[in-house]
């Protein structure tokens, strides 16, 4: 099931199975603990992680994650998480997760959302964070947050730019995570 | 910023139509014309760079006009493929890389503005000096030099080199008091005029694996009294508008208001926080050239965002108070 598991994170099951996992999700607490360890370990390899983390939590997952093992991927397992887990442990994956902590980046709760319109049938591949990235010289969340928002709000007023009324915009999707 | 360029260029532009010979004689004025309606009225697609401190990006930017309303693109082309989408009605910002996206309507048009364009005009020449540079060739192209000079340290200074054929924008530079390079941009390689397909306007991520946060469309109508006001504003910089609007992800009424000094936007927010509740920001903080300050009054989070220097974001912020 772990197995089937993995490939449903990462969306590589059909219809039909994926129902059945769902199914098995929606029964087993221990699955589903398992399912969110999934997410994280995927999120950390893909350095999605830039919120994250209680105190104590790199341990507690690197703890997990030593008892869990990664599903043996088989020869055919395609996905880069799956051959990242394999290929380097879960030493690595701790430590991924150990260095976002050491990053200084504070636990966020996702934001509260109106209209939450992701897909129903399954749930969101990963917690949202921010609106945009870590770009300001702030290192409190919450402040990016509602800066990043703001800018965009400002942006509407000051685009009646020479450069297509798009360009205040090259700030929001420019800069990059770490800045 | 440096593409914030012009912002009311829509209104001189109104302006001059009635009051042609008045600026015929004045050759820079005309390019920031040719500039700003080269950019609305255009199709084109193209690739350039924005640096920003010692950061290099690449970008692309597609624009399409179709019976009178544009659709444009923006998308990162190194990292994270963040975009931007936008048209008349709404603004779509894809971010992958949090698996979220947001949408915002568009609250104003540019056909709301030139009501206001007098005022705007007058402020720009008390503010900028302008002048027309020599021609250079840039990206293939041969371009016309116009500098914009700041009269004070509480605004930035440009350098635009437009395409002499179509007007385009094809290079900028936002310059510091000191006449230091903040921000550069310039196009690498640009085709204009030619047919822009669907596919290019299209978000290269499935909006269907992202969280969507949207803005509710009811905001800037309800309630637009104005509660608030700046006691001490650097000089030239006078209200050009105020809404009140939820902002998506703050899910709270928050109170915009918008200064000019014909050129440069800066936006005070005004958002009511829980009783005694801790501050989101107090000070300075910087992006770039964008420069924001956080203030608190009473039980209300002020917040300034500007792309202006520190001091000009500095001194509104600290003189937010509550209208009388």
């Amino acid at each position: 099931m772990k197995e089937k598991l993995s490939a449903l994170v990462d969306n590589e099951v059909d219809e039909l199975e994926q129902r059945r996992v769902l199914g098995a999700l929606a029964e087993d607490a221990a699955l589903r603990r398992t399912w969110d360890r999934y997410h994280l370990v995927r999120a950390a390899l893909r350095k999605e992680l830039e919120f994250v983390v209680v105190p104590g939590l790199a341990e507690r997952v690197a703890a997990a994650i030593s008892m869990t093992s990664a599903p043996a991927g088989s020869a055919s397992a395609r996905t880069f998480w799956r051959r990242a887990a394999l290929a380097s442990g879960t030493v690595a994956i701790a430590a991924s997760v150990a260095t976002v902590a050491i990053f200084g980046l504070q636990w966020m709760h996702a934001p509260m959302t109106t209209h939450q319109l992701a897909a129903q049938d399954k749930p969101p591949p990963a917690q949202v964070a921010r609106a945009g990235a870590m770009r300001w010289n702030t290192t409190h969340a919450e402040a990016e947050n509602a800066l990043n928002a703001y800018l965009v709000e400002h942006n509407e007023f000051a685009s009646n730019s020479g450069f297509g009324g798009m360009a205040p915009y090259v700030r929001v999707v420019s800069y990059d995570n770490d800045k | 910023m440096i593409f914030r360029l012009f912002p009311r260029f829509v209104f001189i532009l109104v302006l001059s139509l009635s009051n042609a010979a008045a600026f015929a004689a004045d050759a820079a004025r005309d390019w920031l014309l040719k500039i700003n309606k080269a950019a609305h009225t255009l199709n084109y697609d193209g690739a350039f760079v924005y640096q920003h401190n010692a950061e290099l990006e690449a970008m692309r930017i597609v624009h399409r006009v179709e019976n009178g309303s544009a659709r444009e693109r923006l998308v990162s082309l190194n990292g994270v493929a963040r975009e931007i989408i936008r048209d008349d009605k709404e603004i779509r910002c894809y971010w992958p890389d949090k698996n979220s996206a947001m949408v915002e309507y568009r609250k104003t048009d540019d056909k709301n503005f030139p009501a206001i364009l007098p005022d705007q005009l007058q402020g720009f020449d008390e503010n900028y000096v302008l002048r027309l540079g020599k021609t250079e060739r840039i990206t293939g192209r041969t371009a016309q030099l116009v500098t914009i000079t700041p009269n004070d340290d509480y605004r930035y200074g440009y350098r635009l080199w437009a395409d002499r054929d179509s007007g385009l924008l094809l290079k900028a530079e936002l310059l510091d008091s000191n006449g230091t390079v903040l921000e550069r941009f310039m196009f690498t390689q640009l085709d204009v005029g030619g047919k822009i397909p669907d596919s290019a306007l299209k978000p290269g991520v499935a909006g269907k694996s992202l969280v969507w946060h949207r803005a509710d469309d009811k905001d800037g109508k309800a309630d637009t009294k104005q509660r608030w006001t700046v006691g001490q504003l650097p000089k030239g910089f006078r209200l050009s508008m105020h809404l009140t609007r939820y902002v998506p992800m703050r899910e709270k009424p928050v109170e915009h208001l918008v200064y000019t000094d014909g050129l440069a936007t800066v936006s005070v927010f005004i958002e009511k926080q829980e009783k005694e509740a801790r501050p989101i920001m107090i000070g300075t903080r910087h992006m770039g050239a964008v420069h924001a300050h956080g203030a608190h009054v009473g039980d209300f989070q002020i917040t300034v965002v500007g792309e202006v220097p520190a001091e000009t974001v500095s001194m509104i912020g600290e003189s937010v108070v509550p209208m009388h």
